[in-house]
């Protein structure tokens, strides 16, 4: 039995996964699908209901039977000659996204997370509803590219204006960023532009510090972010060189919540975002199915590798595959040696 | 011609509403759309700020490790947690290479 990483060979976090299966002794895997045709084949024939043959690439020969759990992380899409026009390009790419993609996604193993499940989980309105249901506090959110429907909305209360998509765009050669941010009055007098797609307000939650929470399988981990500067204090991202972070214990409602939620999403793993308020509240902001954790397990010794590595191991025999949440502390010797 | 989230190499089309993360990258020479046509969200937008970041020389994908190693063939990871944990794209999307965390 195999465990298969589908990476982007720029991955820190995939390069310490690999490491800690390796520790497990387990057979381990690690392809981007950006190395795709160039550097990745694939040879599959369809017997007894299941796709078998090899992936081969520069050094490996992987049997596609012998995967027992794949480990999904934004590989790269597949790289194509630069000879080929843009229709060749994109024929090829389609060709290649449902070929080799649908081997790969059809293979029965338990997926840290399956793509097509990520791809739904990816839609914020479509979380925010079905974290609401499952008993989640959600702050009252807009979808609009209607003016007039701002204005009532932030009228209400504070309101701030998220993206529902990439935070960043490349625009004439240069990186940008636009991160939460709060309306003011300037921005109400002219909302221009507002008609061109669907914007995302939402009214602003108070908040004492913020938390991210790690659930894998049936392991929750949460830590708490404190910012230190007024623009981290609207959106923590803007804040990584002067937040601080510490574990901490979410409330019992909150974790049977997210339990159900993972569980309506159909998610083996989720990066969840909330907001603590001065009461004591937490209020749901959204999950991130393929959510980073690398740097908080840097700052807290959280061990999220390990917990991956353990499930990954265990793979589609695991009760994991679609578990019960259980809250827990690091276990004690776990914390990564320092550098 | 609705593309739907093409650039996905394997996640197929989502029942629900078409969704393609797609190149986000302009060419260089191109340049913002006016007011009012620009969607608003856009005004947002704001230069990322540089971070000096040391970094391996010449580091690689090690395809019999399965890991990044510099020229010495040390995984780079070992060499302590990666500098630079910023935010370049949402989860599950497209992201700067440059970096060594896409936070989300």
């Amino acid at each position: 039995m195999s465990v298969l990483i589908l990476a982007d060979e720029h991955d820190p976090s995939a390069d310490r996964m690999v490491l800690a299966l390796n520790e497990r002794g387990a057979e381990v895997n690690r392809i981007d699908t950006g190395w795709f045709p160039a550097q990745l084949n694939v040879s599959a024939r369809l017997r007894g209901g299941r796709w078998t043959g090899h992936l081969t690439t520069p050094a490996r020969t992987i049997d596609l039977e012998d995967i027992h759990a794949v480990w999904y992380r934004s590989p790269r899409p597949y790289q194509f000659p630069d000879s080929l026009n843009s229709a060749e390009e994109q024929h090829a790419h389609m060709e290649g996204k449902y070929g080799l993609g649908g081997v790969l996604m059809s293979l029965p193993a338990l997926w840290v997370n399956h793509p097509g499940r990520i791809a739904g989980a990816a839609y914020k309105p479509y979380q925010l509803a079905v974290a609401s249901r499952c008993g989640l506090s959600v702050k009252d959110t807009l979808v609009t590219n209607s003016a007039d429907s701002v204005r009532v909305f932030a009228a209400e209360a504070r309101t701030v204006a998220k993206m529902f998509g990439a935070i960043s765009i490349v625009e004439g050669g240069q990186r940008e960023f636009a991160h939460t941010s709060p309306l003011d009055a300037a921005d109400l007098a002219d909302l221009r532009g507002i008609q061109v797609t669907a914007h995302q307000f939402q009214h602003w939650a108070c908040k004492e510090h913020e938390a991210r929470m790690f659930v894998v399988g049936d392991e929750i981990t949460t830590a708490g972010i404190y910012s230190h500067t007024a623009s981290a204090y609207i959106d923590w991202r803007t804040g990584y060189g002067t937040n601080t972070y510490r574990l901490i214990d979410a409330p019992a409602g909150v974790i049977d919540a997210v339990r159900r939620l993972m569980a309506e999403l159909r998610l083996n793993y989720g990066a969840l975002d909330f907001v603590i308020g001065p009461d004591g509240e937490w209020t749901f902001l959204e999950i991130n199915a393929g959510g980073q954790f690398g740097w908080i397990e840097d700052e807290t010794g959280a061990p999220i590798t390990d917990q991956l590595a353990d499930m990954l191991v265990k793979g589609a025999s695991s009760e994991q595959h679609r578990g019960v949440p259980r809250v827990g502390r690091p276990r004690a010797g776990t914390r990564r040696p320092a550098a | 011609m609705t593309v739907r989230f093409s650039h996905e190499p394997i996640a197929g089309d989502s029942a629900q509403f078409p969704l393609s993360r797609g190149a986000t990258a302009t060419a260089v020479d191109e340049q913002p759309s006016p007011v009012g046509t620009r969607p608003w969200g856009l005004r947002r937008m704001c230069p990322a700020k540089s971070t000096p970041i040391p970094r391996p020389v010449a580091a690689y994908f090690d395809h019999e490790r399965q890991l990044r190693v510099d020229g010495e063939g040390r995984p780079v990871i070992e060499m302590g947690p990666p500098t630079a944990p910023t935010t370049g794209s949402t989860d599950g999307s497209d992201g700067d290479p440059s970096e060594d965390y896409h936070n989300d």
